[in-house]
């Protein structure tokens, strides 16, 4: 009888033993994700340039032709650990307030920008995008990755904070991305990447033509004071806010006037095709990124020196005056640390 | 010491063993099959000194299954048995039919027959008449010549392409000014009461009856919990001819600007109104609904519902009323009138691409997926 005893509390403890070790190597694990945080200077290095995705070379009107692509329908996702990754990063693409919470600092989420879950020729598509990183950029000497491209977008379009490289949700969006790009060739620029350069305005951009703009055809989704619509009871932003606290900060690419006005021209009002004429999508252009926003998390402490810095175009209002308010002025939205 | 061994009460051993041990060979083909006894006893001279005793059972021939009685059963009157010894015996050929062993089924697969039967019959009493009642609404929608939708008739001159809006000033609906502060709810709600809870009840749920002014079967939508600035440019749209309709326009005519912004906040707030049970729709149908609902159909221009109309299509204030709940005939009919220009006061013409972009079954499909949504999940 005492035999079998021993026998059940050895099998008891070898259990208990078993159940500890797993415990401990997720911990570990977890304390090395957190151990490992991101290169916010490498990041910042790669999304130096204002436009990152209007690059002249790789414009859809240079002379190199643009290969055509269709992304896979939703319904091809396969029903095994990859569809359901695959899934993951739609659901984070999709509400990533929600379901990247920790790392998303404001009211837009991945698909606010990338339009149609990221699909829209146009709208920087992620298929696009995906076949165009990791690549050389002179701009840094060195060798971009889609994770610092991400990690950029989570720092400055969201004004949040980059997930780790190895993170679930860095996993889940790059899987997504990949499986949106099946087929689609590297080393070409596909038809629909990035966003359409416009050419120069005939006429310079006016704040104030913006305004008519911007009430006329903006204002019914995006709300008379830009800053969006809630669904009721609060689930997150149906239509993005444009400028304020829970708007891209001044380091994200949509501030350069040239950007926005591109988006704006291939795809606003959402829905109305080539609706707005190419001087309204500037001049509303203008008149969205000439209001305040919080500040470029690269801010050195000068405005002037952070403006000459990172902001040296003529697109970019950052550290001008606009109706009163001197626009990155760190009294505006001071950045947390008291910077 | 002799060892003997005997096979029931014998009293001739089948076997004698010198010494304390040995082997032995039982055949147990020379005993009956049945219960038996192996009895050993050791005898020293003529004394026996041990004793033991073994019980088996014989089994050479066939199994014998017996179906209708078993073990310490409690009968009376006649008793139908089903006996089945067709098993071969161990040196016969294997009948692999006689292993069936015949038995009684057990209760719960006769009860798993009733439910399946049920379950059938209520699916065929039930699924082909929502299917018939989507293909008759389907007919409807044709003219009696049979013209596809396409070619209703429709307001808009030949040359303008649909899909392409120029929002030239003029052409849409703009924002209209809208002051819910200064509503008055109590004098909203009996204004409501008295010229518009006869058709779309009392707490704004939505009917379909007859039409008290024109005598006819009319849909009326639910209006509860939608957005007042929404309620306000439809009442705003009837009365200038932004949007037609047999029994609306007098009915907005017959009240003033303010009554318009009462009724609309008065009905905004009636949130708690009970939705009616949800349609049943095929399976299918909805699938392709929540596909448009949620995807759209970009290569033809036509966006997401869920876009501006929110998850679910819950609505989303001030502008885009709820879709949920509402009847799918309604929806149906609305995005007939969008593409047809009887409806023009959409937020932006941004219906125009939408209701020609769309085929007759996707935009019944997509109905028919709102009409089944409730509030707290999608479905």
């Amino acid at each position: 009888m005492s035999r079998y005893a021993d026998r059940a509390v050895l099998a008891a403890l070898r259990t208990v033993a078993l159940f500890a070790a797993f415990q401990l190597a997720i911990a570990a694990q977890v304390a090395a994700q957190s151990a490992r945080q991101p290169d916010l200077q490498a990041i910042d290095r790669a999304w130096s340039d204002l436009d990152p995705d209007l690059d002249p070379k790789l414009d859809a009107n240079s002379p190199r032709a643009a290969v055509p692509f269709a992304p896979p329908s939703e319904a091809e996702i396969p029903n095994d650990v990859f569809g359901r990754t695959v899934r993951r990063g739609i659901a984070i693409f999709t509400d990533t307030r929600n379901e990247a919470k920790p790392y998303a600092g404001d009211g837009l989420d991945c698909a606010s920008c990338h339009l149609d879950r990221g699909r829209r020729p146009g709208a920087a598509p992620m298929w696009a995008a995906w076949v165009r990183y990791p690549r050389f950029r002179s701009k840094n000497d060195a060798v971009n990755t889609m994770t610092m491209r991400i990690q950029g977008c989570f720092r400055f379009s969201m004004n949040g904070t980059p997930p780790p490289d190895d993170s679930e949700i860095m996993t889940a969006l790059q899987t997504y991305f990949y499986w949106l790009a099946r087929g689609a060739p590297t080393g070409a620029t596909l038809a629909g990447a990035g966003f359409a350069r416009l050419a120069e305005p005939k006429e310079a951009p006016s704040i104030a033509r913006g305004e008519t703009v911007f009430a006329a055809k903006c204002a019914a989704c995006h709300g008379s004071d830009g800053q969006g619509r809630q669904v009721t009871g609060g689930l997150g932003y149906q239509f993005p806010p444009l400028w304020g606290a829970q708007s891209y900060n001044w380091g994200a690419g949509m501030t350069s006037v040239a950007t926005a006005a591109a988006f704006i021209r291939a795809n606003m009002p959402y829905g109305l095709r080539d609706s707005l004429t190419e001087q309204e999508a500037w001049d509303v252009a203008m008149f969205v990124d000439s209001h305040e926003r919080p500040q470029d998390p690269r801010f050195s402490g000068n405005l002037a020196e952070t403006r000459a810095r990172y902001h040296d175009s003529k697109w970019s209002l950052y550290g001008t005056e606009q109706r009163g308010i001197r626009l990155g002025d760190p009294t505006n939205y001071p950045l947390p640390g008291g910077r | 010491m002799i060892i003997r061994i005997y096979v029931d009460s014998d009293t001739t051993p089948i076997a004698e063993l010198a010494g304390s041990s040995g082997r032995i060979k039982l055949d147990t083909t020379a005993i009956p099959d049945g219960d038996h006894r192996l009895r050993i006893e050791t005898v020293d001279g003529d004394r026996i000194t041990g004793r033991r005793e073994i019980s088996f059972t014989v089994r050479n021939g066939p199994g014998i299954a017996v179906a209708g009685l078993s073990n310490r059963d409690e009968v009376r009157g006649k008793l139908g048995l089903v006996v089945d010894a067709t098993a071969a015996g161990i040196d016969g050929e294997l009948d692999v039919r006689s292993l069936e062993v015949h038995r009684g089924l057990p209760f719960w697969t006769g009860a798993l027959a009733v439910l399946i039967i049920i379950l059938s019959a209520l699916y065929l009493a039930v699924d082909p008449l929502a299917f018939r009642a989507y293909r008759a609404e389907e007919l409807a929608l044709r003219s009696e010549t049979g013209t596809p939708l396409a070619r209703i008739a429709t307001d808009q001159p030949a040359n303008v392409d649909p899909m392409r809006v120029s929002l030239a000033e003029g052409s849409y609906l703009p924002v209209l000014d809208f002051d819910a502060g200064a509503a008055d709810t109590a004098r909203g709600a009996a204004t409501y009461g008295a010229k518009c809870a006869g058709c779309h009840g009392d707490d704004g749920q939505g009917r379909i009856a007859q039409s008290a002014t024109l005598g006819e079967q009319g849909i009326f939508p639910r209006l509860a919990g939608q957005p007042a600035a929404y309620l306000y440019r439809q009442l705003w749209s009837f009365a200038h001819g932004w949007r037609s309709s047999a029994a609306m326009p007098p009915m907005a005519d017959g009240l003033t600007q303010a009554d318009w912004a009462d009724i609309a906040v008065h009905l905004e707030h009636l949130t708690a109104t009970a939705y009616p049970p949800p349609p049943v729709i095929a399976n299918d149908v909805v699938e392709l609904g929540r596909s448009i609902a949620t995807l759209g159909r970009p290569d033809r221009g036509v966006s997401p519902c869920s876009r501006c109309h929110g998850p679910a299509g819950v609505g989303v204030a001030p502008y885009f009323p709820a879709l949920m709940g509402l009847d799918a005939r309604y929806i149906t009919a609305q995005i007939i009138a969008f593409r047809g220009g009887q409806r023009r006061n959409g937020m932006l013409r941004l219906m125009d691409p939408v209701s020609h972009g769309l085929e007759v079954r996707e935009i019944e499909a997509v109905a028919g997926y709102f009409a089944k949504q409730r509030p707290g999940a999608a479905q």
